[in-house]
């Protein structure tokens, strides 16, 4: 770039091209601040808390869902009070994942993995999981076809923009923390990001 | 360095990317997915909220929407008044809006839509049993199909949508300029 040139055109020119550069860099910001980072957040509402984190345009996104509201929610649907309360021992998460690449992406929860803090990586469970386990009790067809499409997807392709939101569920003790690695493929390209210590509910107080 | 109107615009950026937005819902999308090479969409034949039959091939020669939702999915409920505004935008137009519910009743819906602003005057569509769903390869809601004239897939949406955007209106009005062609 050249600054040599002089009086007011010079001054416009050195001034647009600084500007041109800061904007550059500004436009960087958001991406510097996020890429991998996970944030936390909490409602004020409801106390709930949620974790975000993006990577490679993947957005990921957890907010938890305490006992209580898990109840409320399949008992609603006419599930058991069996299978409410079955469900609603487990580490329930309201659960988003976004494309905002410019490209399709596909994602299996089989890929993905959370890691207890100092333990190992173990799968999550999914609604085939949960299904298997309904299956016996032979549940009315639409509290079966509620808490199945409530699940969050199993496998998906989200082509740019596209987004799911659905429940994930962990077999982990109340107030446990733990990082879930999301993986999804781009192309023949492999992705992964991590959302780092999201917690389950504390445990709920003794009446 | 930077001129004042630079700084200006500059610090505005800066707080503007400063805002948190992680717990809020996600936005509603304004993107479709063209289908390539555009395919025979599958079949429906559900029962609508009065009882009555609504055939997807009764309705070749109109562009459909086709939105697969329940009133208990969040962002299903969040996109839900815009095809109602879309409908209205368009009425008069050979385009029509179905939204099939997954399983739940008559009085659970009935219930959401009175919570509505505007009221739906599209047909809400009855799929006891997901049946429909699975013909067309949902894997999770809301997800949305629009059918061009000729009956088959040209777009498609998974996650929330604001269907009366700008963007959307403009595909779905390519779509209605489109000639229709040799029906089947």
């Amino acid at each position: 770039m050249r600054f040599r040139v002089r009086g007011s055109a010079g001054e416009i020119v050195r001034s647009d091209a600084s500007c041109f550069i800061g904007l550059c860099l500004m436009s960087l910001l958001p991406f510097m601040a996020n890429a991998g980072e996970t944030r936390y957040s909490q409602s004020a509402e409801t106390g709930n808390a949620t974790w975000e984190t993006e990577m490679d345009g993947v957005h990921l996104r957890m907010t938890q869902i305490a006992p209580d509201q898990a109840r409320a929610f399949m008992s609603a649907r006419g599930l058991d009070e069996k299978s409410v309360e079955e469900f609603a021992r487990h580490c329930v998460f309201m659960t988003v994942l976004r494309n905002e690449t410019r490209q399709p992406i596909n994602y299996c929860l089989a890929d993905w993995r959370f890691v207890p803090e100092g333990g190992t990586p173990q799968l999550m469970l999914t609604k085939h999981d949960w299904l298997a386990r309904l299956q016996p009790r032979h549940l009315a067809p639409p509290a079966t076809l509620a808490f199945e499409w409530a699940q969050f997807p199993v496998e998906q392709t989200f082509f740019p923009g596209d987004w799911n939101q659905g429940m994930t569920t962990f077999e982990l003790p109340p107030g446990s923390r733990f990082d879930v690695v999301y993986r999804w493929r781009q192309g023949k390209k492999r992705h992964e990001g991590v959302l780092k210590n999201v917690q389950c509910t504390m445990p709920t107080a003794a009446p | 360095m930077f001129s004042a109107q630079c700084r200006r615009l500059l610090l505005s950026l800066l707080f503007t990317a400063a805002v948190p937005v992680w717990a809020d819902d996600p936005p509603l999308q304004t993107s479709l997915t063209a289908v390539k090479p555009r395919l025979t969409a599958p079949g429906i034949e559900l029962r609508d909220m009065n009882d009555q039959p609504v055939s997807l091939a009764s309705l070749k020669g109109q562009v459909v929407i086709v939105n697969f939702w329940a009133t208990w999915c969040p962002p299903c409920r969040r996109e839900f008044s815009s095809m109602e505004r879309l409908r209205k935008i368009m009425t008069d137009r050979p385009l029509v809006v179905l939204a099939v519910n997954e399983g739940e009743s008559t009085d659970v819906i009935e219930a959401f839509t009175a919570t509505q602003d505007i009221p739906p005057k599209f047909p809400i569509l009855l799929d006891q049993a997901g049946d429909a769903m699975a013909l067309w390869a949902v894997r999770g809601l809301p997800t949305t199909f629009i059918i061009d004239k000729r009956g088959r897939l040209a777009y498609r949406a998974i996650g929330g949508r604001e269907f009366d955007h700008p963007q959307i209106l403009n595909r779905i009005e390519r779509l209605l300029r489109e000639k229709t062609g040799t029906l089947n």
